[in-house]
């Protein structure tokens, strides 16, 4: 038993559940499994490392000065990577020894950069965390790369995700746990869909680019809400409602801003990975490509999703 | 998949169809062992034709099964999320899994291990008595000398992974270095440190052999053997080749994509054919010529010539 495996166990509850069954279904479309490797905490497939070394994970203790957010160290780097590692890499096939790398680089990177931290904390820092990452899976595609092409296949070149989208995972994710949401099957999901390593730079930049499409198209929605909601809250000021119309603009205000922050992390993503798709060598043919696949893949995955729906209606009948 | 799935997945080209398998009758029959759906045998080995080990990687974990002569049998995992097996001896068998746990096995008994201040996957294991080397996916590897582990990272495995092993004893333990546009080298542990040779064009995924003075380097393309002085290629009729064995030096078998199968017969690779075009990634030819082949099925049969 670790030091913070109790701090840092999973939440069973209903809502989990709930979420979990859908990202389940998704990932299996996929050919990937939501469940965590080897069973729960501790199991025959467990990885101890980020529980065992949260300590000096970025955001563990008094995340940004607000001892509020813990006693889970949330958000922190140790919770997401935690799910991240005992969750991803399901694909049974990786005869080139990719995700492997990956996750050994990963620690050994993370170790060599808390050696050499400078701050004042003792922790990794933010900048730090993302370096490993972008190392991490740049070491591993160098090393498997070399069988891929002496089959005669494209090489692995998906870029690590880009700073932002890394930080909502790296918080964002935590955040919910301490919610009360189990999100490992999210976290490995994220990972599994739209940062997989064995991915080529094309397959991997325009799945990204779905998922920033998808961010502002979410965002804008939320925009959308809040101005909804602001119009609402005016609409029961002038009819004598002042206190409910200051609450639904107050709100409506929250919304269209959590919206704006989702649109620029989308808009943000999808400029960054396709730059640093272009420094990884991905050329107007390698992204064409990659749409066909990705798009080919969704419209299967849309394909399988409106089959099953139907064999469940016409089972009822 | 129903059929208004496959009908939608064919419309939109997501359902690719692969090479053809070879042709010709099957050499090759089913063993009688069921894994489960979206499972992949990913180790082979052992010492004869009735001690078989057997690694494969199920959804959500990964399982080890013996075959003792009359039928396969799960085990108990002796390591945490085991993925490789080495068998020197029906009591001396090795295993290595996540977060630098290993164990050993007597015959009888495992008795587990753990590597000190590693918190890597080791990926692969190679072992004699007390002497073992175990590698972690990454630019080192670890060696234990009957008292201490020592993990030796020489600049030559720099930008380089560690993925195979293969050893005749514990003072010859080889190991395929890979670049990209550079010669395969081969890495070899003689006990104490490494020496480096470069072998040829391609890329080393597998070794297996029988002896210092017969052993095989697998390249997805083609193959080198090793006769104790010098590497020298010999193709192979079938491309994408994931894995070899040997259990004689006149009784070989590499496997790879689209059910591929081809049989070392002392002169040259031919086809075997197998009936399936499912990927092949693993295989063991026990000495008497008795040989497994396996990827999401095990199958067998006899090379004798």
């Amino acid at each position: 038993m670790g030091i913070h495996d109790a701090q840092m166990q999973e939440k069973s509850n209903l809502p989990s559940t709930i979420l979990n069954t859908g990202i389940d279904y998704i990932l299996g479309l996929g050919g990937y499994s939501g469940a965590r490797r080897g069973g729960a905490q501790g199991g025959a497939e467990d990885n101890p490392f980020y529980r065992d070394n949260a300590d000096w994970m970025p955001g563990w203790g008094n995340t940004f000065g607000l001892p509020g957010l813990d006693p889970n160290g949330v958000p922190s780097g140790a919770t997401a990577q935690d799910r991240a590692t005992n969750y991803v890499g399901h694909k049974a096939n990786d005869p080139d020894g990719i995700w492997d790398g990956v996750r050994n680089n990963l620690m050994t990177n993370e170790r060599a950069a808390h050696a050499a931290s400078t701050e004042p904390d003792g922790h990794m820092g933010y900048w730090d965390l993302y370096n490993a990452h972008v190392d991490a899976y740049a070491d591993a595609q160098t090393a498997g790369n070399p069988a891929r092409v002496a089959r005669g296949e494209e090489a692995a070149g998906n870029t690590f995700i880009d700073p932002a989208s890394f930080a909502l995972a790296v918080y964002g994710a935590p955040l919910l746990e301490h919610m009360g949401i189990d999100t490992g099957p999210l976290t490995g999901a994220s990972i599994d869909l739209f940062n997989d390593p064995t991915d080529t730079v094309g397959d991997g930049w325009a799945k990204r680019m779905g998922l920033a499409a998808g961010e502002i198209g979410a965002g804008g929605v939320a925009m959308g809400a809040g101005g909804l909601g602001i119009g609402a809250g005016i609409g029961n000021i002038l009819t004598g409602s002042p206190l409910t119309g200051l609450g639904e603009i107050g709100a409506g205000a929250g919304s269209m801003l959590a919206g704006a922050g989702l649109m620029g992390v989308g808009a943000f993503s999808g400029a960054y990975n396709t730059v640093t798709a272009i420094g990884n060598g991905m050329g107007i043919g390698d992204a064409a490509s990659g749409l066909v696949n990705v798009g080919g893949s969704v419209l299967g995955a849309g394909a399988q999703m409106a089959s099953d729906a139907w064999g469940g209606i016409t089972s009822l009948f | 998949m129903n059929k208004l799935a496959a009908l939608l997945l064919a419309l939109v080209g997501c359902d690719r169809g692969a090479a053809a398998p070879p042709a010709g009758p099957a050499e090759w029959t089913v063993d009688p062992i069921d894994l489960g759906a979206g499972a992949i045998v990913d180790g082979l080995t052992g010492t004869s034709s009735h001690d078989v080990w057997l690694t494969a990687a199920v959804d959500g974990g990964r399982v080890v099964l013996h075959f003792d002569g009359t039928g396969w049998h799960v085990v108990e995992p002796p390591v945490r999320g085991p993925r490789a097996l080495w068998a020197a001896a029906p009591d001396d068998v090795w295993a290595v899994g996540r977060a630098g746990t290993y164990a050993h096995y007597d015959g009888a008994t495992w008795t587990p291990g753990q590597i000190p201040d590693v918190p890597l996957d080791l990926v692969d294991v190679v072992g004699f008595g007390d002497r073992v080397v175990a590698a972690a996916a990454g630019p080192r590897v670890f060696a234990y000398d009957g008292h201490a582990w020592t993990t030796l990272e020489p600049p030559e495995l720099a930008g380089a992974a560690v993925f195979k092993l293969w050893g005749s004893s514990a003072t010859n333990v080889l190991m395929p270095i890979n670049r990209l546009d550079r010669p395969i080298t081969i890495a070899r542990y003689t006990g104490r440190w490494l020496t480096f040779e470069e072998v040829g064009a391609g890329a080393g995924v597998k070794l297996a052999g029988t002896g210092p003075g017969d052993i095989w380097l697998l390249s997805p393309q083609t193959t080198y053997h090793y006769d104790g002085t010098t590497w020298t290629e010999r193709p192979v009729p079938r491309p994408k080749l994931f894995s070899i064995a040997a259990g004689a030096p006149d009784r070989a078998v590499a496997v790879g994509e689209d059910g591929a199968a081809v049989i070392w017969d002392g002169a040259r690779w031919r086809d075997s054919p197998t009936g399936t075009r499912e990927r092949l990634q693993a295989a063991y030819v026990a000495p008497d010529g008795q040989a497994w082949i396996a990827g999401a099925r095990v199958y067998r049969r006899t090379l004798r010539f």
